[in-house]
């Protein structure tokens, strides 16, 4: 059984508007609900508000940063289920190492990724999470 | 000072000993044994031959044999006691200054093996003493100076690293944009924009390429590119890396040619890295080759226990007078440069670097105008594999 798009929500932690517009036009097109966080902390608190079915989560933001968010995220049991992407520039392999420790679901250089791609592994793993 | 290596003797520790009979103990003791010993025998001869004369001339012969008999008997007490005086000079003064050798030996282990946290403590105020005050100084000076290199190459691969994590941000945008343009996810195109869009497209991703030889370029000098190394099969790896590039391949009219050995051999290496340092290779190969060549990429086994895989085009090849800084940062051949095509002049610096890692060699063979080939090999034993990254070591001409 196949959850509705629109009722699976998505939280988008990005700082670059124009990336953040980008991304979220296109989910918006394949029909999920987009909330939008601009820097750490928004996103944390939208995190735990809106208990969204998954993030895509930016590493270099304002206020705490991805990876500060993303231990917190992972050491609240009210939303440490919920799988992360990181979608980041950093692509080194101890960010990498790093992130996946914390506990992200996956790692996705931005550069390296189109937006359908992009869009492609966001349903995947919602496929295999929440069906 | 020559070290043949036949003439290197080892103690149990495998510290480096002096050559037996080289010693300074055993030279100083030959020199005061020779020093106190020639005089004493010069003597008892004169002493011997004049006793002799006078005593044959009073005519004793009992008493002449008593006296030589004695006179022996002295010899050898004093040539005892010259031998034991010897040794025991010879212990004390070589001690005296080995054992400040050895303590400065131990220390220079120390410093070459780039530990320079150690300064002496000088009570001597003789010629060691001296010595070992100019090596304290040394000491401190090295240390100011890797210091410094240090810090200098810090700051150099932070810039880099800063800079191209600043120029990724826009050239994702521009990835996405152009890419949600040419699925037309914002509207149809005409065939016209439609290409041009593509063309962007590819351009964006070449700076995108850039920026990752840039990134990848000061980890490598950082000594942190940060390898996984992990049991792989390399025939595996070597196929998938060619199929990668059958598209680019076919899209030039390029005939692109796999030759593997029957049989899968595990090799001991970072996959990413091994794909990256062969693409590289294919890509330089297919890049400076035009329609209607060949490219071969073949794997072999050598007899030692080494993976041999070579990457042979027909394309521009390369000038004699450039051989040299072909594998040297931002180096492009005149002719591939005067040829227009793209390019940093980072890959097979990368590619160099990567194949060192994974304890194999790199060369290549070339004729101008027919073509180039490629070499590299690979250990098939984990040992062969050096144990721990390193910074690579600056070539000249950079």
């Amino acid at each position: 059984m196949t959850v509705p798009t629109d009722k699976i929500t998505i939280l988008l932690v990005e700082d670059d508007k124009f990336l953040r517009d980008l991304i979220s036009g296109k989910l918006k097109q394949e029909g999920y609900t987009v909330v939008e966080g601009v820097d750490g902390d928004e996103g944390l608190r939208l995190l735990k508000e809106k208990q969204p079915s998954i993030v895509l989560l930016d590493l270099v933001i304002p206020g705490i940063d991805g990876f500060e968010l993303l231990k917190t995220a992972k050491g609240d049991t009210s939303v440490s289920a919920i799988p992360i992407i990181v979608l980041s520039n950093l692509g080194a392999k101890e960010d990498i190492d790093k992130a996946m420790a914390l506990g992200a679901h996956d790692f996705l250089v931005k550069a390296h990724y189109t937006p359908a791609e992009i869009v492609q592994t966001v349903k995947d793993i919602i496929q295999k999470a929440y069906n | 000072m020559f070290l043949g290596e036949r003439h290197i003797r080892m103690d149990r520790e495998g510290r480096i000993l002096p050559r037996m009979g080289k010693s300074l103990f055993v030279r100083l003791f030959f020199s005061l044994l020779s020093l106190a010993f020639i005089p004493m025998i010069l003597i008892g001869l004169f002493a011997w031959t004049t006793f002799q004369a006078l005593i044959s001339a009073s005519g004793g012969v009992s008493v002449s044999t008593e006296l030589s008999t004695n006179l022996i008997a002295q010899g050898i007490y004093i040539f005892l006691y010259i031998l034991l005086m010897a040794l025991f000079l010879a212990y004390v003064m070589s001690r005296s200054i080995t054992q400040s050798l050895r303590t400065l030996t131990g220390a220079v282990e120390q410093i070459t093996t780039g530990d320079l946290d150690l300064s002496f403590r000088i009570t001597r105020k003789d010629e060691i003493g001296i010595l070992g005050q100019f090596f304290n100084d040394m000491i401190r000076k090295l240390k100011e100076v890797t210091e410094r290199q240090q810090s200098i190459s810090k700051v150099k691969s932070e810039f880099i690293s800063i800079t191209a994590h600043q120029l990724r941000t826009p050239l994702s945008a521009m990835k996405w944009a152009l890419h949600l343009l040419e699925e037309g996810d914002l509207g149809k195109m005409n065939k016209k924009q439609e290409e041009i869009v593509r063309r962007t497209y590819e351009e964006n991703e070449r700076m995108i390429q850039l920026v990752n030889d840039l990134l990848n370029v000061a980890r490598i000098e950082e000594g942190r590119f940060g390898y996984n190394f992990s049991a792989l099969n390399i025939n595996e790896l070597v196929s998938s890396t060619v199929k990668e590039h059958e598209l680019m391949a076919s899209q030039k009219n390029i005939a692109l040619s796999l030759s593997l050995p029957p049989e899968p051999y595990t090799i001991f290496a970072d996959r990413e890295r091994l794909n990256l340092a062969l693409t590289n290779l294919i890509r330089n190969a297919l890049n400076y080759s035009v329609k209607g060549m060949q490219v071969s990429v073949v794997m072999q086994k050598l007899k030692e226990d080494y993976i041999q895989v070579s990457v042979a085009d027909q394309g521009l090849g390369i000038a004699d007078e450039d051989k040299e800084r072909i594998f040297s940062k931002f180096f492009r051949g005149a002719n591939v440069v005067k040829q227009e095509t793209a390019g940093s002049g980072l890959g097979l610096f990368i590619t160099r670097n990567i194949v060192a890692q994974h304890g194999g060699s790199i060369w290549f063979e070339s004729a101008l105008g027919k073509g180039t080939t490629f070499f590299f090999t690979l250990p098939l034993a984990k040992r062969l594999v050096p144990p721990s990254e390193h910074a690579p070591v600056e070539t000249a001409g950079i």
